[in-house]
């Protein structure tokens, strides 16, 4: 039946052009909240947390 | 019927984020993977897509997915408000008072390049300061969900007694208040006993963060006793003591001369059974070149700037022997100074406050003092200075926020602008960002 053979095609067109992969979701901004920032006697922050 | 896979209309095209970075595939030549400084959220997508992204044919989905992580903005100019009130949300959504307390600038080891210097000498908090702590610390708990002090100095276990007795004090408002009281050490270990953290661990000792400056050679000699002793055996028999009862973190400072041998001590640390599971968190750190009219006048080895190529090759080369042995370390993702915190504070053995560890002493930056309050150090401290066109225009600024403000002042002795870290970024971050990836510290 032509709707049947129609459905699943247009499915996987939609699916193969999904190209964005998730690798990371990322931190909220309240994990940007310094604990330990920063405190470090005698040695330069290097930008990493 | 929706329509998947198609140019956007006009009126919804979006627009690429100005922090976002796109770096070739670990994995795949044809893709590409995009970091969010914002967020610290990274995709991975084909490299034919990314070329012109904003007008890519997209699924409603991909798009979806770019928007909600931060890649997609409708609106430059949002995007441009949302990052000049980034600090201001910070603030909002922390509820934490987190204080380092000096307790004394006194110390029993002697380092050779102690960043505190001539500041240095017997200065011991008295009964009647740690009394006026306390009172300080209640008056500031309204709307506080937690409180967390740093034990600080000099070496804050010298002053052991008085500690417990302000943890126990502190730890008596948050039981009134109903919230949890946490508290840890930046210590060189050599006090850490068994014993101590059975006193502290009931009072709500968390963590200790002791310093180790690699292989045993090289740590006794950059950190010996006074006497001229080496400290290293005393501080690994002290890490194995107590390791399983509080976090201890481990962090070592080197220099252009001796970070190469630093994997050494890794391997040691391993030898010795403190494995990843047992002290989880390393970090290695560049020494820092204070001032002249503090530092010590025999330690010239320091820097003041990260903008050194030997230091981006040092970093990475030291992370990397650090993942790759199983050990974490910080992870990279937007990290504001902890002067920007109006809750993060420092207050020294004396009651005065600063904003920062390295301003202690330097009474043009003090804020404050516990018995009299807190000023306005926005000017002072130069809190706007990344509030500019340069900076709003740069990927990095959500990792950088102007850097640090005491390497400028360390550099040029005063704060005016930024310490700009782009040639930090640029020579490091794809690196840092695929370490991230490949040893799992990213937030899945």
């Amino acid at each position: 039946m032509p709707t049947k053979s129609k459905k699943p095609a247009t499915k996987a067109t939609a699916k193969k052009k999904t190209v964005v992969k998730v690798k990371s979701k990322g931190t909220g901004k309240k994990a940007a909240a310094p604990k330990m920032a920063c405190c470090r006697p005698s040695g330069v922050a290097l930008g990493i947390r | 019927m929706k329509r998947e896979g198609i140019r956007p209309p006009f009126f919804l095209i979006m627009h690429l984020s100005k922090y976002c970075k796109i770096y070739p595939s670990r994995d795949d030549i044809d893709n590409v993977i995009l970091f969010s400084m914002k967020n610290a959220a990274i995709v991975e997508l084909p490299e034919a897509v990314a070329d012109d992204l904003p007008n890519a044919e997209l699924t409603k989905r991909d798009r979806n997915t770019l928007k909600k992580l931060g890649f997609f903005v409708d609106d430059p100019q949002e995007e441009r408000a949302e990052l000049l009130g980034f600090m201001d949300e910070l603030n909002d959504l922390n509820n934490s008072l987190n204080i380092k307390l000096a307790m004394n600038l006194d110390c029993n080891l002697a380092c050779r390049y102690c960043f505190e210097g001539k500041r240095k000498g017997t200065h011991y908090m008295t009964r009647e300061t740690a009394e006026s702590f306390v009172d300080f610390v209640k008056k500031r708990l309204e709307g506080k969900e937690e409180i967390y002090i740093t034990f600080y100095g000099g070496e804050p276990l010298l002053s052991r007694t008085l500690t417990i007795d302000i943890t126990k004090k502190v730890k008596s408002l948050a039981v009134k208040k109903g919230i949890p009281f946490i508290f840890s050490f930046i210590t060189n270990g050599t006090l850490l006993t068994k014993e101590t953290v059975r006193l502290l661990k009931p009072l709500g000792m968390k963590a200790a963060y002791i310093t180790i400056d690699g292989p045993k050679e090289n740590h006794d000699s950059f950190r010996p006793y006074k006497t001229g002793k080496g400290s290293f055996e005393t501080i690994i028999r002290n890490v194995k003591d107590v390791c399983d009862s509080v976090d201890i973190q481990l962090g070592g400072n080197f220099t252009k001369d001796n970070f190469d041998r630093f994997p050494e001590f890794l391997d040691f640390l391993i030898h010795e059974g403190l494995t990843p599971s047992r002290v989880p968190v390393l970090g290695f750190f560049p020494v820092l070149a204070e001032s002249a009219e503090l530092g010590l006048p025999d330690f010239h080895e320091g820097c003041a700037s990260l903008d050194e190529p030997w230091l981006f090759e040092a970093n990475l080369f030291l992370r990397e022997e650090i993942l790759k042995r199983g050990h974490r370390c910080g992870n990279i993702a937007p990290g504001p100074c902890m002067m920007e915190f109006e809750n993060n504070i420092l207050v020294n053995y004396d009651g005065s406050i600063y904003k920062c560890p390295g301003l202690i002493g330097r009474k043009d930056y003090k804020i404050g003092h516990i018995k009299t309050g807190i000023k306005d150090y926005r000017k002072s401290h130069n809190l706007d200075n990344w509030k500019n066109e340069e900076c709003l225009n740069c990927s990095y600024l959500p990792l950088c926020f102007g850097g640090c403000r005491y390497l400028k002042f360390v550099r040029e002795g005063h704060m005016n602008g930024v310490d700009c870290k782009k040639s930090y970024f640029d020579a490091t971050l794809e690196t840092l960002v695929k370490q991230d990836m490949r040893y799992g510290l990213i937030e899945k």
